[in-house]
């Protein structure tokens, strides 16, 4: 049969002859109720959006009264590592272990903490999980993470396609395969899988968002912002989502709905430079210089040495808020950073020198000290 | 007692008026009566001016007699005032016999006279006649009494005073009462009597009125010109009048016309002096001239000749000569008069007023035309154009006169159509039928939402469904129910739409779906489905209240079976089997009810619904006269129950146990005709399972050792759908590209290979894209969509940067698909010129860009409105090339030669090419294609950017180059120079950014615009500042997998 023998043997490269998951588990006797009750939160983004708080408590309640409740440690583990308490998520994954040893997911999520904290021997932990269970997703889609992090998108494809042999509808799989063309320039692919995946999993945010990124790159900014919307329709909470359309929103010059996407984003990641920034562009969009002057200022805290807020302070005290002292501080500090081949230069130059020039006639006419106040502007 | 007056009495009138010359003329007799014509205008003589007063009644006009007695009583006879006296009572005698005569025809007799006879009331009617005829016999009465006082005056008074009045009123009263043979003796006594009475002009005119009334014309004109003899009478005028309107009925056309238009130059004159009836004198030879006009006139030249004689007039003058001309069998004629006038109405203004809306009168004679001379076509297309006019105009008309129009259009429609329908009804003629037809559908599409709409609907939906346009008359009936849902012909119309579907459905009866051949995923109906199988259940809805209709009962059971099947066909199997079960209980004797039981078995079968499969199977094997076919198809489905257990668990979502079920199915039962099946089943049940390797070990199995089985392909089919699922796309295509080859003619052979070079594209394995759409081209190419599928060739060919082979791929596209698509054509133009230009072959990319610029400018309104996205973007993409070149050129022009001339013709070049830039650039815009609008102004900035720098930096001229304050000087004249044209720049990106920001569309021009702002323009207050991308994008940044509890689902 034409085609066929190339066709398995590159199965056989995915390891599909390998011994499936383990069989069925017994189910442990444990109260139902509080468990399913989580479930419904934590199975629905909006839902775990908004009330991952609740489904925490329902999960820690179920596990009271059945503490042999492998998924509940994991689920446990999953909500907490999301909110960020990595130490809570690990203990709960060792609990899950504790009730059951081989929980090969709890194990690859240990070794991906591990692995996020810089101990690399973790992925030999991973390796051996996959090597046990060939289409183990947890495992797999954090190899395939480490993969795109380093730049091997072959690797990052290969381990992303045996976690869709195992389950077709696992969503960070496809995002992963989906990233891994798309970071290698190859957009239509990338596309393709979102949508194949986008079919079973019509609300995946993280699918929408990078369905997004496919428009943008084809200059379709209309189907991009739909794309990011829906994402958010799916999941309020998708940080790159709400990045990508707020950032958009500024393009467009929508301040108002900007700020609002990034004030949310600031919930999720509050001590993000980039974001504060942007908050700040946002805030200048809607001439409240006096707060985008502080957003600056903190993203130079977060970020010290973070020259895009210096060029943004320059501009604002230049151009906004005629404070030329200020201006011929933000300014002169940032072409010290940057050399006369930056695009920026000449644009900064002429900012500094129209800065010092009316610093100059203020001088004369009030003496020296004068610098903010009411000069005439540029 | 009438008599006609012969040539005598005019003789002796000509005597006595001395004008013997006239009368020496012969007569020229009368003309025929066929051709005599009659003014509407008249009665311009002296009359009485006293009138019966509004509050007078039998006794007050009796008393007034009663009184005028008694003042004559004490009158002496030789009074002088005694005569008059007495004629006044005579005329208050007169006044009574009027109010008699008013009685005898007022509303309180005529209205219950008029009831009593629609009643049949005979007693009733006999009574108002005799009372009606009692005031009659008083007003003779009174007049004869009347009559005989004037007569009396004058023979017992022959030297008082007034006596010509009196001679003129008891002339006038005789004619009045229909005595006018009299009256003309009465008159030429008054005229023999006072010749110099001022009575005689008006008592001539009353006598030419008693021949013209006679069709005596000649007789009437000589008298009527005698009146010529008295200019300044009042009366002159309207005698001019009627001698042209003699003329006229003599045939002197042409002095018939030349002395209405001296009546009008008369009146025109007099109403200046003004006399207030000159005014409507005037109007009225004008109304009358275009009659003699139209015998001898020239119909190209009549709108000229009525704008001199009417200038306020004459759009409706001409109006009146074309309706003149129709009335004289003169079609053509008229309707070529009428279409000048429809372009003189259209230049809008007529003596200071739009009367353009006038165009609709003028249409609507030129329809009277089209269906005087008989031409059903020609009839229905200038109704049409007659409906648009209406469209187009009326709402800039007065409201009566849209009032009026509407209802003679829709009158017009009405009668043309009820007479075609009535025609074809005895001729049976389909063109007379497809007529009628058009003229109610026009008329709906204009007047749907009138009176008449309704009936005309119905009337139209049947018509169209005589037609045999069943799809059109459908959507007919179902416009007539949704018009008024409870209305009177809803039910009629519900079934009629039924009737008309089941023509245009096509519904096969017998063939049943298998698993092996077909598709089986549930599909939505399509809008024509949804509107059959709704249309059929409201008919039976309303078969259900009110019985069926004899004349259309025999469809009903075929409208059942048709519903269900619509439902089996889009594999809603549950609905389409619940209706089949109802029809075979409704119509257990039709003949369809061993097709119904079919498909019945087969939808539960194709559904898995066990349970129903059983019970059905069961109940109908207990028939006795069931076919043996079905009967065959039933021992089979009792063989296969083991089978159809599986389907269980994989109606509950346990895809597991059904995967291992059907499994163990396929090793029990090897040998069974469903073996295959079940191994199929158990593939898919194990990829729902997520047991990829296990679904893709069955369906291989199957293809492996039931090669030759029907179900061999579609395993094959899905193995590559579960490579496809699992983005594994380079296997997925190597499994539709097996298919293909290995399985032509099978119903999944066009959907694989359309898979396989979707993914080969998408994959970049663009050789192997081209060979699949080579292919499909090959297998396919007399779809539609054939000269899509090529063009996909040269995007591919795109991408591989093979320009040679995209300009050969172009020309032979464009040489095979003259006919295509106008987007595809577009595309494929502007791709040829991108090849081109890459190529270097700037001339041949410049024509192929300038050809497709001209096949856009050649489409028509709605092809434009039809093209796609990326057919615009083409063109303008193309458009803006054009734009480039010229960009291009200005910039080859350097401003760097020493010499002052050359440098000021150096600028001169370079702004005139950018202006020619601009004038491109600003077509590109009017694409409206924000992308390329962008673009387009982006490049238009840099144009003026790069020229303000050359004018800024330009070379300083040799002769100053020593004289330091001068170049100091110049340069700064360049540097405002510069800043000028600068503006024009900003203003150019700002433009590019509004855009942007208006259509939310940003690209690599939108950017460079953003950039160059923020260096030129330091006000800009645009966002400049560094903020985050849109590239965020996190692996694994999805939900994570939140594990259930382990058994809980599979």
């Amino acid at each position: 049969m034409t085609g066929f023998h190339t066709m398995f043997s590159t199965l056989g490269k995915l390891a599909l002859a390998t011994t499936l998951a383990a069989g069925a588990l017994v189910a442990p006797a444990v109260a139902a109720a509080p468990f399913d009750q989580a479930m419904s939160i934590v199975s629905d983004p909006k839902a775990l959006a908004t009330r991952s708080g609740e489904a925490e408590q329902l999960f820690r309640q179920c596990l009271s009264g059945a503490p042999d409740n492998v998924e509940g440690w994991f689920n446990l583990g999953l909500l907490l590592e999301r909110k960020g308490d990595l130490a809570g998520a690990r203990d709960a994954y060792q609990k899950a272990l504790g009730v059951k040893a081989d929980y090969l997911p709890a194990q690859a999520r240990i070794a991906g903490l591990d692995l996020a904290a810089g101990n690399t021997a973790a992925l030999d932990k991973l390796e051996a999980i996959i090597k046990e269970d060939a289409f183990q997703a947890e495992a797999r889609n954090i190899l395939a993470e480490y993969a795109l992090a380093q730049g091997d998108y072959a690797k990052a494809i290969l381990h992303s396609r045996n976690v869709l042999v195992g389950d077709p509808r696992n969503v960070n799989a496809s995002l992963n395969a989906a990233i891994a063309y798309y970071r290698q320039g190859l957009i239509d692919q990338a596309g393709l899988i979102a949508t194949s995946a986008l079919e079973k999993e019509p609300n995946a945010a993280a699918l929408h968002n990078i369905m997004g990124l496919v428009y943008l790159s084809k200059d379709d900014t209309r189907s991009a912002t739909e794309q990011f919307t829906a994402a958010l329709d799916g999941d309020p909470n998708n940080m790159d989502a709400l990045l990508n359309l707020a950032a958009l929103e500024l393009a467009y010059g929508n301040f108002e709905s900007a700020l609002k996407h990034f004030d949310q984003a600031l919930k999720i990641r509050p001590r993000d430079a980039g974001v504060v920034l942007s908050r700040g562009v946002a805030l200048r969009g809607l001439e409240r210089f006096d707060e985008a002057q502080a957003a600056y200022e903190q993203a130079l805290t977060l970020k010290p040495g973070f020259i895009d807020a210096e060029y943004n302070l320059c501009v604002l005290n230049h151009q906004f808020k005629s404070d030329w002292a200020q201006a011929k501080r933000w300014c002169s500090t940032y072409l010290g950073h940057i050399d006369a081949a930056n695009p920026k230069y000449k644009e900064v130059q002429k900012r500094l020198k129209a800065a010092e020039a009316t610093l100059k006639i203020l001088q004369e006419k009030t003496g020296p000290g004068a610098g903010g106040g009411t000069a005439p502007a540029p | 007692m009438k008599r006609i007056l012969g040539w005598a009495v005019v003789a002796v009138l000509a005597s006595a008026l001395a004008a013997p010359a006239v009368l020496a003329a012969a007569p020229k007799g009368k003309a025929p009566a066929a051709e005599q014509k009659k003014p509407g205008f008249g009665g311009q003589t002296k009359t009485r001016d006293r009138k019966i007063r509004g509050d007078a009644t039998e006794v007050s006009l009796k008393q007034s007699i009663k009184d005028q007695k008694q003042i004559i009583e004490l009158t002496d006879r030789k009074d002088p005032g005694y005569p008059l006296q007495v004629v006044a009572l005579a005329d208050f005698e007169w006044d009574l016999a009027e109010w008699y005569g008013l009685q005898a025809y007022s509303e309180a007799i005529e209205k219950p006279m008029y009831e009593a006879e629609q009643r049949g009331d005979k007693k009733a009617v006999e009574k108002y006649k005799k009372q009606q005829q009692s005031y009659l016999d008083k007003k003779q009465a009174y007049q004869d009494q009347t009559i005989a006082t004037y007569k009396e005056v004058i023979h017992d008074f022959p030297t008082s005073k007034r006596l010509d009045e009196v001679r003129y009123f008891l002339a006038y009263n005789l004619t009045e009462m229909g005595r006018a043979a009299e009256g003309v003796d009465e008159y030429t006594a008054l005229i023999g009597a006072h010749p110099s009475s001022p009575f005689v002009p008006d008592a001539i005119v009353n006598i030419g009125e008693y021949y013209f009334d006679n069709n005596d014309f000649a007789n009437a004109l000589r008298l009527y010109q005698q009146v010529d003899k008295f200019p300044d009478a009042n009366i002159r005028g309207y005698a001019m009048y009627k001698q042209a309107w003699c003329q006229y009925n003599l045939g002197d056309h042409q002095l018939s016309l030349s002395q209405f238009i001296a009546v009008i130059k008369l009146a025109e004159e007099r109403a200046l002096a003004g006399a207030k009836q000159a005014i409507q004198l005037k109007r009225e030879a004008q109304n009358d001239m275009v009659l003699p006009y139209s015998k001898v006139g020239r119909a190209e030249k009549a709108i000229d000749f009525l704008k001199q004689y009417a200038p306020e007039r004459y759009l409706e003058l001409a109006g009146k000569l074309a309706l003149i001309y129709t009335e004289q069998n003169e079609f053509a004629r008229s309707t070529k008069l009428l279409r000048d006038l429809i372009a003189e109405a259209r230049k809008g203004a007529i003596a200071g007023q739009d009367k353009s809306y006038m165009v609709v009168t003028f249409q609507r004679q030129i329809v009277d035309n089209a269906i005087k001379s008989g031409d059903k076509g020609n009839t229905v297309t200038e109704i049409a154009e007659l409906l648009r006019t209406w469209d187009e105009m009326h709402a800039a008309a007065p409201e009566a006169f849209q009032k009026e129009e509407q209802e003679e259009i829709k009158r017009l429609i009405l009668e043309v159509a009820a007479t075609y329908q009535k025609e074809w009804d005895g001729t049976k003629d389909p063109k007379t039928l497809e007529y009628t037809q058009r003229l109610y559908d026009e008329y709906l599409r204009v007047f749907g939402g009138d009176e008449n709409a309704y009936q005309i609907a119905m009337n139209n939906a049947l018509l169209l469904k005589a037609t045999e346009k069943f799809d059109e008359a459908a959507a007919a009936f179902e416009k007539v129910i949704r018009m008024r849902p409870e209305g009177e012909y809803t039910d009629a119309a519900a079934e009629q739409a039924v009737l008309c579907y089941l023509k245009v459905v096509q519904i096969e009866n017998k063939r049943v779906k298998t698993e092996a051949e077909d598709d089986l995923k549930p599909e939505d109906l399509s809008p024509d489905q949804q509107r059959f199988v709704s249309a059929i259940d409201r008919w039976m809805e309303i078969i259900a209240k009110k019985g069926p209709n004899p004349e259309s009962q025999d469809n009903i059971g075929p409208a059942r079976f048709a519903a269900a099947k619509v439902y089996y066909n889009a594999n809603q199997f549950e609905e389409s089997a619940r209706r089949f079960v109802e029809f075979i209980a409704k119509h257990p004797s039709h003949r369809l009810v061993n097709d119904a039981r079919r498909h019945v078995l087969s939808a539960y079968n194709l559904a898995h619904d066990v349970d129903n499969l059983v019970k059905y199977a069961n109940e109908y094997d207990a028939i006795a006269s069931l076919p043996e076919d079905l009967k065959s198809d039933i021992r089979k489905i009792r063989n296969e129950l083991n089978f159809q257990e599986c389907f269980k668990f994989q109606n509950k979502g346990e895809h597991l146990k059904a995967a291992q079920c059907f499994e163990q199915y396929a090793r029990d039962f090897p040998n069974e005709d469903r073996a295959p099946a079940a191994i199929y089943n158990a593939g898919i049940n194990y990829f729902e399972a997520r047991k990829v390797k296990k679904a893709l070990d069955a369906q291989l199995d199957l293809y492996a050792r039931y090669r030759s089985n029907e179900l061999a392909p579609k395993a094959l089919y899905a193995m590559g759908e579960m490579f496809r699922q699992t983005t594994v796309y380079d296997e997925a295509v190597k499994v539709y590209e097996t298919f293909v080859r290995n399985h032509r003619g099978h119903p999944l052979e066009e959907k694989a290979l359309r898979y396989a070079s979707i993914y080969r594209k998408t994959l970049g394995d663009y050789k192997e894209a081209i060979a699949n759409l080579n292919t499909w081209l090959a297998r396919f190419g007399n779809q539609p969509n054939a000269p899509a599928v090529h063009l996909d060739i040269i995007k591919i060919l795109e991408k591989q940067e093979k320009w040679s082979q995209i300009v050969s791929a172009a020309g032979s596209h464009l040489k095979k698909y003259p006919d295509e698509p106008a987007s595809v054509r577009l595309e494929v133009l502007a791709r040829r010129g991108f090849a081109y230009d890459e190529l270097g072959k700037h001339k041949e990319a410049h024509a192929a860009f300038e050809e497709t610029v001209a096949y856009f400018a050649g489409l028509n309104e709605a092809q434009v409105q039809d093209l796609s996205m990326d057919a615009v973007s083409a063109v303008a993409h193309a458009h803006f090339n054009l734009g480039e070149e010229k960009l291009r050129e200005a910039r080859r022009i350097k401003l760097d030669s020493p010499s002052d001339k050359e440098m000021a013709k150096a600028i001169t070049q370079k702004l005139t090419t950018l202006t020619n830039a601009k004038t491109v650039y600003e077509k590109v815009i009017a694409y409206h294609h924000p992308g390329w609008e962008i673009a387009a102004w982006t490049q238009l900035g840099a144009a003026y950017q790069d020229f303000a720098s050359s004018v800024e930096n330009a070379t300083i001229p040799a002769r100053i180059r020593h004289l330091p304050e001068v170049v100091d000087q110049w340069q700064q004249d360049m540097a405002e120079r510069a800043k000028t044209i600068r503006d024009k720049a900003i203003e150019a990106y700002q433009q590019a950014l509004d855009v942007a920001h208006r259509e939310r569309w940003f690209n690599e021009y939108s950017e460079k615009a953003e950039a160059a702002i923020a260096q030129l323009d330091l006000t800009d207050k645009s966002v400049k500042e560094f903020r985050i991308r849109p590239d965020h994008l996190t692996p694994n940044g999805g939900a994570p997998a939140f594990h259930e509890r382990a058994g809980a689902s599979q």
